[in-house]
């Protein structure tokens, strides 16, 4: 019998997790935020963050703010649902994607607009601090893109904004 | 097939969106000098399909009353004139945005949640530089893409062609769409607002909003900053990822019309607008669910 599939949308600065094969977590459009996704083959369990800007040192945090909002916040998060739900860092595979840029041909904005280039390195670092490697990363260019992480097989359906679909 | 003229693309626009009578009704005296809240509510309040429509939007988060409002003579007592009107263009907006735009990449449902997202961004600019009016920016900013609606039923053959140039000649896609087509957008969507007999200042926001800096010369401080906040409000939107298109991130921030309404944008400022911005979230998801027609929930 086919699985009744759950399409759960994961906002921006969201943070979600499910054991549910029946899970789906959607995002519709990726801009200069990094979806950070992390699942074990094994149980299954499957993690995702919805991460926009690379730490909260700059802005004054609030307690009731987005958990997923910030990458340095985000990250420790998202690793203690994951554990806390069996998952295991041996059997897991950790992919990330967006990140994706404005234009500064008019020398607009500068460094200061490189903010999805910044959560990836923030996301990587943060992540290699705490003994994950990124196994999978699509980021970068000029178009937003959606995904889907489908929990029954792991998969990570990527698509570019207009463009077609392919796994990650 | 020769490409389209803009002449051709504006004739073929109907003089307003299919709308229903009673918004039809509303949209013709909206802007009118000698229209009064009152006139406006009447017209409302015969029509029980559009006075549920602003019903629901005034008790939705993005208004935030502490009691419901039942009735639209209590909407107007409360909300005044500027806000009845701001909510009047929603309902316009979410009839004749509500549409799939397959030339950018636009499934059923994104431009409207990208204009609605933008509008909410808009507002909240404004609010933060003390602006007089600040449903003025949040109807800027939900009309400023309707150009995108006609055009997108045309770019299509021509859209990779743009797509290419913007990297080759490392210029803006509006600026792309020019050079490919002979005019953009923008243009288009400036165009059309003339033929709906939108206020001026509407008109020059969907002209301008990617450019603030091109406004003519003559244009004044206070449209300026209007242009300028939409403009911010826009890229905001992109950065975040509401609806937008295959277009995407195509865009330079106009930082030198931001400096001329008082904002630098650093990297401490952007960063956290945009930590303030992704907290309306919510309160723009209960204003999209609440414009839901039966049909769709």
């Amino acid at each position: 019998m086919p699985v009744q599939q759950q399409i759960e949308t994961v906002e921006p600065g969201e943070i979600r997790i499910s054991s549910s094969p029946e899970t789906i977590f959607a995002i519709p459009n990726l801009g200069t935020g990094v979806a950070l996704a992390i699942y074990d083959n094994t149980l299954p369990v499957g993690a995702i963050a919805h991460i926009v800007l690379p730490e909260s040192t700059l802005t004054n945090t609030h307690a009731d703010e987005l958990p997923g909002k910030y990458a340095n916040l985000a990250i420790p998060a998202l690793l203690e649902k994951f554990t806390e739900a069996g998952g295991q860092k041996r059997n897991s595979v950790v992919r990330i994607v967006g990140g994706a840029q404005l234009f500064n041909f008019g020398g607009g904005g500068g460094n200061i607009l490189n903010i999805g280039a910044r959560n990836a390195t923030a996301i990587r670092a943060g992540m290699s601090k705490h003994g994950f490697v990124i196994q999978k990363a699509d980021t970068g260019g000029n178009k937003g893109k959606s995904l889907q992480f489908i929990l029954s097989t792991g998969q990570l359906i990527v698509c570019p904004i207009g463009g077609h679909e392919y796994p990650l | 097939m020769p490409k389209p003229t803009l002449e051709d693309i504006v004739k073929g626009v109907q003089k307003l969106p299919q709308l229903p009578a009673a918004a039809l009704r509303v949209s013709n005296i909206i802007d009118k000098p000698d229209t009064s809240a009152d006139m406006l509510a009447e017209i409302i309040r015969l029509d029980a399909s559009l006075t549920g429509q602003i019903l629901k939007l005034c008790n939705s988060a993005a208004y935030g009353f502490t009691r419901k409002i039942s009735t639209v003579k209590e909407a107007v007592a409360i909300l005044g004139y500027g806000t009845l009107k701001s909510m009047v263009y929603t309902v316009i907006a979410k009839f004749a945005l509500d549409k799939p735009v397959e030339g950018y990449g636009l499934k059923h449902g994104d431009l409207w949640i990208n204009s609605v997202t933008c509008a909410v961004y808009a507002k909240h600019l404004a609010k933060r530089i003390k602006h007089p009016n600040p449903e003025l920016p949040y109807t800027a900013a939900l009309l400023r893409d309707i150009g995108m609606l006609v055009l997108g039923e045309h770019v299509g053959p021509y859209y990779h062609e743009i797509e290419k140039l913007t990297l080759k000649e490392k210029i803006d896609f509006v600026q792309a769409e020019g050079h490919v087509l002979g005019f953009n957008h923008c243009i288009v969507g400036a165009r059309v607002a003339e033929k709906w007999n939108l206020p001026l200042v509407l008109v020059n926001t969907i002209k301008h909003h990617h450019a603030p800096s091109r406004l003519p010369g003559h244009s004044t401080p206070a449209e300026l900053q209007i242009v300028t906040l939409v403009h911010l409000a826009d890229m905001m939107t992109r950065m975040v990822g509401y609806g937008s298109g295959s277009d995407g991130l195509m865009y330079s921030l106009d930082v030198k019309a931001l400096q001329k309404i008082g904002i630098e944008a650093n990297h401490a400022y952007v960063e956290s607008l945009i930590a303030e911005l992704v907290e309306l979230g919510p309160i723009i998801r209960d204003l999209v669910d609440s414009m839901k027609s039966a049909g769709e929930e």
